[in-house]
């Protein structure tokens, strides 16, 4: 295995000055081909020593083609592992300046090493900062696990290729001219693109194998293997949004070719589905390819829109698309939808809320804060709970938190995978609804890098103590309208209204305590991204990283003196 | 199931016949009828050319008549645009746009401001927006939303900086406003 430290040193230069010399040598062969053509037999000339001078000079001429061939072939696998190299240097340089922005050392050995800890923490953010330091170091083992994983790539594709030529394995390919026997040695090498991480792989995993691959090779990714990085945590938002645009059409086409297959099974079989199952399939398919058509619409709104996750191998198809851009936006907020959310019924509304709260946390930014940009995805990334008695008794029952606890598993890579993959860390803020928010909250009991929390209109975040939560103290954010049943259910953990430490934002019509402007009020469970609210306008302002513009209040109602937790029972 | 269970999933289905919890409320609704309203009104291609002249008179007028620095190209993709919320969510081809326009850094001052606002209320106006609210008004801080009839929303506000925002209300596109009836659905496959 190649060792970290001699992988620092690796240089594209050395092998590019190698191609250079076997360039010009080939060359010189190549310029030999009329002399080839000039020593042929005369036709005048027969006999036995014209026939051995012919085969003499066969043997020469398949001995030079093989020889420009072999040649050619170092070539291409020299400028290859130069491109690689570079790509290789990228990685590298990434997880160097990483680790020595943030006081980390990496050793020869590839070991990562807390060289300088940040001191004098102030006492309320030693265990934000902790959670920070601990997230930076595992990205920097996986980024540099990558580094080497790539590394040992290149170094054995190149050796295998040079054995290769050394041994004369790289035949001319039937060529009878050198320029063809050149270009028959080029197209029989090529160095492998190093696959992606194993299965899903840890967001610095795959931010690391990505920084690893040159952008030749980035693209060749995208165009081939566009199922490897759509929906890996940890890859740039722009290269996903890419390669799921492609996935969209050829999933497209594939499932309308499953559901013509299935309908034609039903209309040729007298008993329907009934011992097939072929129609609740072709249910499955044309849920798929709603999804799809509500996921079309929606790309094709004016501005800007990433699709930075799409996925139909579940029952029913996820996806979350941005407003804004997720890579280079100072501040991204993710909100997770509750109850009854799905592609083909909520993709365009939520979006259009996304839009919308992304305007007014601009607008709000322009006029009070530094004027940075904003994004806002719409994570419909899980299997939420649906108001069908199916639904109801399944494993996805809005009764119980196993459907949370299965999409915090998605959310929380989703979320770390933001910090990830950019170049500087975003304000980042998750938005809960509902039960969204009882996903968002078991997630952010991982160690996400999520700045700010809002939970609204929640049955419980899946805890009944603010510490779980792995978010700045004072940066959990509980918003509950009038008449909002679901807020005092207190079923997956307490009422959030009653948890010690978490921040209380106004739903009710409200005069803001600093510039005195009047935001509408809400009621109920489903109306707290209405624009012009004071829920949303408080959303706004944390979004855009402006905690000291939330307008504070409670909403509590009868319903929160029956939510009242027992002491001892939580 | 538990006695919590049983309330979670009475409360559930409760909130979702009062209220609706998702999103799909106006999936049902009576889509020919809005979009026959919404074909009473421009297209969304006409509204934007009209509202952009306007900011664009509104922004040189500010420049020109007040002294403030001009507004920059922020280098942000400037309109955004999404499905229409509410009634209209269930016409796909209805939209409401976005647009962003980079802040002038210099703020109007608390007696420029009369004026400053009267300029811009008359250019608003020309173009429909007569609707006029107070949003903030206190020294050094001003902000005023001009609406018009069809839901647009004209921000302009001075702080630390000088801003004018704007947002559509809901209008068709204009392939479906020239075509005059929502468009058939077209097969799944």
């Amino acid at each position: 295995m190649v060792a970290f430290g001699d992988v620092r040193r690796w240089r594209p230069e050395p092998l590019d000055e190698a191609e250079q010399q076997l360039k010009s040598r080939c060359e010189r062969l190549l310029a030999l081909a009329d002399e080839f053509a000039d020593m042929a037999i005369p036709e005048s000339w027969t006999g036995p020593a014209a026939d051995a001078a012919g085969a003499r000079r066969t043997r020469l001429t398949d001995r030079m083609e093989r020889l420009v061939a072999g040649t050619s072939a170092a070539r291409t696998a020299l400028m290859n592992a130069a491109d690689a190299v570079i790509g290789l240097r990228h990685a590298v340089t990434e997880a160097v300046e990483l680790a020595s922005a943030n006081g980390f050392a990496l050793a020869e050995d590839g070991t990562v090493r807390d060289a300088a800890p940040p001191r004098a923490v102030p006492a309320g953010q030693v265990d934000e900062v902790q959670r920070e330091r601990q997230r930076l170091r595992a990205e920097l083992v996986d980024r540099v696990e990558q580094i080497i994983r790539r590394a040992d790539d290149i170094d054995s594709d190149l050796a295998t290729v040079l054995d290769r030529v050394a041994n004369g394995d790289v035949g001319d390919g039937g060529a009878t001219t050198l320029s063809a026997a050149a270009e028959a040695g080029a197209t029989q090498v090529s160095l492998s693109i190093t696959e992606p991480p194993a299965g899903k792989g840890t967001p610095g995993d795959n931010a690391g194998w990505w920084d690893s691959l040159s952008k030749t090779e980035q693209r060749w990714v995208i165009r081939q293997h566009p199922e490897w990085i759509g929906n890996r945590d940890g890859v740039p938002f722009a290269a996903r949004d890419e390669a799921n645009r492609a996935r969209l059409v050829t999933e497209k086409a594939r499932l309308q070719e499953e559901a013509r297959r299935l309908r034609a099974d039903l209309d040729d079989n007298v008993f329907g589905g009934l011992f097939t199952n072929a129609d609740a399939r072709l249910d499955q398919v044309e849920e798929k390819l709603e999804a799809i058509r509500a996921i079309e619409r929606t790309l094709t709104r004016p501005g800007e829109r990433q699709l930075v996750l799409f996925d139909t191998t579940p029952e029913r198809a996820e996806a979350a698309i941005a407003t804004g851009n997720v890579d280079t936006a100072d501040h991204v907020a993710v909100f997770t939808p509750g109850l009854t959310s799905n592609v083909p019924d909520s993709m365009a509304k939520y979006d259009s809320a996304m839009d919308q709260l992304q305007h007014r946390a601009t607008d709000e930014l322009k006029r009070y804060g530094d004027g940075g940009s904003v994004a806002t995805v719409t994570w419909i990334g899980y299997q939420a709970p649906q108001n069908t008695l199916g639904s109801y008794l399944g494993d996805d029952s809005v009764l119980f938190d196993d459907a949370a606890r299965a999409g915090a598993e998605k959310l929380t890579p989703f979320l770390q995978g933001i910090d990830t993959a950019r170049d500087a860390d975003a304000h980042l803020t998750a938005l809960g609804h509902s039960y969204g928010s009882t996903t968002t909250g078991f997630a952010l009991q991982q160690n996400t890098g999520v700045d700010d929390a809002v939970f609204f209109g929640s049955p419980g975040i899946g805890t009944g103590r603010i510490e779980d939560l792995a978010v700045p103290d004072g940066h959990a954010t509980y918003i509950e309208a009038k008449n909002d049943v679901v807020g005092d259910l207190g079923a997956f953990g307490i009422d959030p209204s009653h948890l010690d430490g978490m921040r209380h934002a106004e739903s009710g019509e409200a005069r803001h305590p600093e510039d005195g402007r009047v935001l509408a009020g809400v009621t109920g469970h489903s109306a707290y991204l209405d624009d012009g609210s004071t829920s949303q306008y408080n959303m706004s302002v944390i979004v855009g990283g402006m905690p000291d513009r939330v307008v504070q209040g409670e909403n509590r109602g009868i319903g929160d003196i029956g939510s009242w937790p027992i002491p001892g029972t939580y | 199931m538990t006695i919590r269970a049983a309330v979670t999933a009475v409360t559930c289905a409760a909130a979702l016949l009062v209220s609706g919890c998702g999103p799909d409320q106006s999936k049902d609704g009576d889509v020919n009828a809005h979009f026959a309203e919404l074909l009473r009104r421009p297209d969304i291609e006409r509204v934007q050319a009209d509202y952009l002249a306007m900011v664009e008179r509104i922004q040189s007028g500010l420049v020109r008549e007040i002294g403030i620095e001009p507004f920059p190209d922020d280098g942000d993709e400037p309109v955004s645009g999404s499905a229409c919320p509410g009634e209209f969510s269930a016409v796909p081809e209805a939209e409401v746009r976005r647009y962003r326009f980079g802040a002038s850094p210099t703020p109007i001052d608390d007696d420029t401001w009369p004026r400053a606002l009267r300029l811009v209320g008359d250019l608003a106006a020309e173009r429909g927006f007569d609707r006029q609210d107070v949003v903030v008004d206190r020294p050094g801080d001003h902000e005023v939303a001009f609406r018009d009839r069809y839901g647009a929303e004209l921000i302009f506000g001075t702080a630390e900086n000088t801003v004018v925002s704007l947002s559509t209300g809901c209008h068709l596109t204009r392939e479906a406003h020239e075509r005059g009836t929502p468009a058939p659905e077209e097969p799944l496959y």
